[in-house]
């Protein structure tokens, strides 16, 4: 009798435990992603990738710099001394560089060529046209925008390739809902596009090395489908007004990162 | 053999507990105003499918106009629902896509729409659905109607929801929802009733608006005549009317024309609606939604998905104002705003004052090609209560022309199923997977849904669409969805 109920006891804890893991990982699959948690999945995949930059190394700008660019990357002993297994293509990664304190390291947005950090304010941007109140919707630098619940990312950019406006929105007083929905953009871009980028990489690299085939896209063209995407949903959201200005401001970057 | 006994037991209650379960299926569903007439014909035909059934639904709306079944804001069935076992309810109350989206997303007290009790429906179930029990909606929340409603009417948990809009295309978190396209709903620009008996004066000829027209509406609130017809001698204002931002016809026609859905725009609402043929004054969205003419505290023109509650940034809250509205004249017509004379930081009854005199004026908006029909009526295009207006260059003849039918002419849908019409979204159905019953009630939807008899004026079958759009509002692409 004894032994039944502690067969019973043993089995009820077993379900118990089973439906709590159960339970948890539903929760996990349907709560949507932080920030921290795609960053940490998005950490470096391909170690032999893991390009000896950290942010001992190279120290984060001081409030007011500028971040390192991809040529400031590129010419980095750590970069040069890193002898990767074949050519990148016209990727140029970065490994996350991680502020302990964002607030005392502002970014500028048009600065964010080839590391970008995402920043989420939780503030509001509006068009400014509208509410007489509001600041402009032209790009401004943030250094006055950030707040401690800003969270940083940094993600890989193929060398000359536009970010999707939302990665480059940095107006202030955005409402909580607008923070949302751009933080929302970002992350679903961030969500697509590492896989992506990473399946594109590998076929990048091997289209150098077997081009004469010719049935291999390079990397840009997934970044630019996962950035297309990512615009259109902006521009709806925010207008064309708003949507002009921060890819006017991406391109400018991409050109001057290709000259 | 004790331990036996109990596991039967507890299988045993298990089954018990499933069986009562599978015995009625409750189904809550929210959402788009803009299709909740095909939703509802689907719905009933559904329970019709099924065997004998009964039904309810509230015969005024939240204006206190008189609505039919198909154009009600609640309704109520029990029957037997293809796909599911034993006894089904369905509930709707159609409180707009974003909102609909919101209430399924982030269920709350604040979010969860009303709904008719289970007991309003009868008891009897006849084949066909027999007679429908109606029941008054009474629209003042602080004032005797309250009580009623609480005996007919109760605050629940969403399960599904129709869209205009998709999900991504608000700001709208919560819940994951499963679900997809049920079908294409269609728009059109629209002026209204004075514009189009000025037709052989003013406004003749002017049948267009572009999409930077609606910009600059957008960000004005009005633009003078001038700006559709390039003279200047034309210095009527022109003022934008329509939705607040829980619908997703608003969120639709600020994606398409590029203004934003999350950007704050200036928008009109007839102040006093109570002359069936007239608008005497307009007025400015009140943050918080201000009054109407009669003192009246009308919260729902505020819009509060954005988080942009303020002067201009409200609208109607349902579609059939707008289409009321737009089908009266404003020959003489004042523009009033609420100012905040006290300095209290909310607005009374009393601070609603006139800025400009009566004079003649205009109102465009952007409604459903099924309110679009409804607003210049179903005869001759020269006797039409207002005006379609063509977007970007197109123009649907169909319901632009002479008695539109009462499907989507085949004429409209060919523009729209080829891209060159781009004033439509695709409708989404949402559900959380995990509610029972969710799933099939999706599947039954979606295929009674691909039909354009059954859907009518309210939109396209998807399966008619040789294009598609990845984003509302974005890019149209050939290929089918």
């Amino acid at each position: 009798m004894n032994a039944s109920k502690i067969i019973f006891a043993a089995a009820m804890a077993a379900l118990f435990l089973l439906c709590t893991f159960v339970a948890y990982n539903a929760g996990q699959s349907q709560r949507p992603a932080t920030r921290s948690e795609i960053a940490a999945r998005d950490q470096p995949s391909r170690p032999d990738r893991a390009f000896s930059r950290n942010a001992a190394s190279h120290p984060l700008p001081a409030s007011g710099e500028q971040s390192p660019t991809a040529q400031d990357i590129k010419q980095t002993p750590e970069f040069d001394s890193w002898q990767p297994p074949s050519p990148p293509g016209n990727i140029v990664t970065v490994n996350p560089l991680r502020r302990s304190n964002p607030s005392s390291a502002p970014k500028k947005a048009n600065q964010a060529s080839s590391v970008h950090s995402l920043s989420s304010n939780g503030g509001s941007v509006v068009p400014s046209a509208v509410l007489p109140s509001a600041s402009s919707a032209t790009p401004v630098a943030s250094s006055t925008a950030l707040s401690v619940s800003q969270v940083e990312e940094d993600i890989v950019v193929p060398l000359g390739a536009r970010l999707p406006a939302a990665l480059l929105d940095q107006t202030p007083n955005l409402t909580p809902q607008q923070a949302s929905a751009v933080d929302a953009i970002a992350n679903d871009f961030l969500d697509d596009f590492p896989a992506e980028n990473a399946a594109s990489a590998d076929q990048g690299q091997g289209q150098q090395e077997g081009q004469s085939q010719g049935t291999i896209s390079p990397p840009q063209d997934a970044w630019d489908a996962a950035a297309r995407e990512a615009n259109e949903r902006y521009r709806g959201m925010f207008g064309v007004e708003a949507y002009n200005a921060w890819t006017s401001a991406s391109a400018q970057e991409a050109l001057a990162e290709k000259q | 053999m004790k331990l036996k006994t109990l596991l039967l037991t507890g299988l045993a209650g298990i089954a018990l507990a499933g069986a009562a379960q599978a015995q009625t299926t409750l189904i809550e569903i929210t959402g788009a105003t803009a299709f909740r007439s095909a939703a509802v014909t689907a719905i009933n035909s559904a329970f019709n499918a099924g065997g004998p059934f009964a039904y309810s639904y509230a015969n005024t709306s939240s204006s206190g106009a008189t609505t039919s079944l198909t154009n009600g804001s609640m309704q109520a069935w029990r029957g037997t629902f293809p796909g599911i076992a034993g006894t089904t309810i369905i509930r709707t109350s159609w409180n707009g896509s974003v909102e609909g989206i919101r209430a399924v997303a982030v269920p709350n007290s604040t979010n969860n729409p009303l709904y008719l009790l289970q007991s309003t429906i009868p008891g009897t179930l006849t084949a066909g659905g027999g007679t429908p029990a109606t029941f008054r909606f009474h629209s003042d929340p602080g004032g005797p109607g309250a009580a009623t409603n609480a005996t007919f009417y109760e605050q629940l948990e969403s399960d599904m929801s129709f869209s205009d809009v998709a999900q991504s295309s608000t700001p709208v978190s919560g819940l994951s929802l499963a679900g997809g396209p049920v079908g294409v709903v269609v728009f059109s620009m629209i002026a209204n009733r004075t514009w189009k008996d000025d037709s052989a004066g003013d406004t003749s000829g002017l049948t267009n608006i572009t999409a930077q027209q609606f910009r600059s509406m957008a960000q004005l609130g009005s633009v003078p005549l001038s700006f559709f017809s390039g003279n200047s001698a034309h210095t009527n204002r022109v003022y934008l009317t329509g939705r607040n931002d829980g619908s997703g016809t608003r969120t639709s026609y600020l994606y398409e024309t590029g203004v934003g859905a999350a950007t704050p725009i200036v928008q009109y609402v007839a102040h006093d609606r109570s002359s069936p043929t007239n608008i005497p004054i307009i007025l400015k969205c009140a943050a918080g939604g201000g009054f109407n003419f009669q003192n009246v505290a009308t919260p729902q023109y505020a819009s509060t998905v954005w988080g942009s509650d303020i002067d201009g940034n409200g609208g109607h809250v349902s579609s059939g104002d707008v289409r009321d509205d737009l089908s009266k004249t404003t020959s003489s017509t004042a523009v009033w705003e609420f100012v905040d004379l006290d300095e209290s930081s909310t607005y009374t009854s009393d601070e609603d004052l006139q800025v400009t005199a009566a004079a003649k004026l205009y109102m465009i908006s952007w409604v459903t090609y099924n309110d679009a029909r409804s607003a210049r009526g179903t005869g001759l295009a020269s006797a039409a209560t207002a005006q379609v207006l063509g977007y970007d260059g197109v123009i649907l003849p169909g319901l632009a022309g002479d008695s539109p039918p009462s499907n989507i002419s085949a004429a409209d849908r060919a523009l729209v199923a080829n891209g060159r019409y781009t004033a439509w979204n695709f409708q989404q159905l949402y559900y959380v997977s995990s509610r029972t019953g969710a799933a099939a009630v999706f599947s039954e939807l979606e295929t009674r849904l691909d039909n354009a008899t059954l859907i009518g004026t309210a939109g396209m079958p998807t399966g008619e669409m040789l294009v598609n759009r990845t984003v509302d509002g974005g890019v149209i692409l050939p290929g089918a969805p």
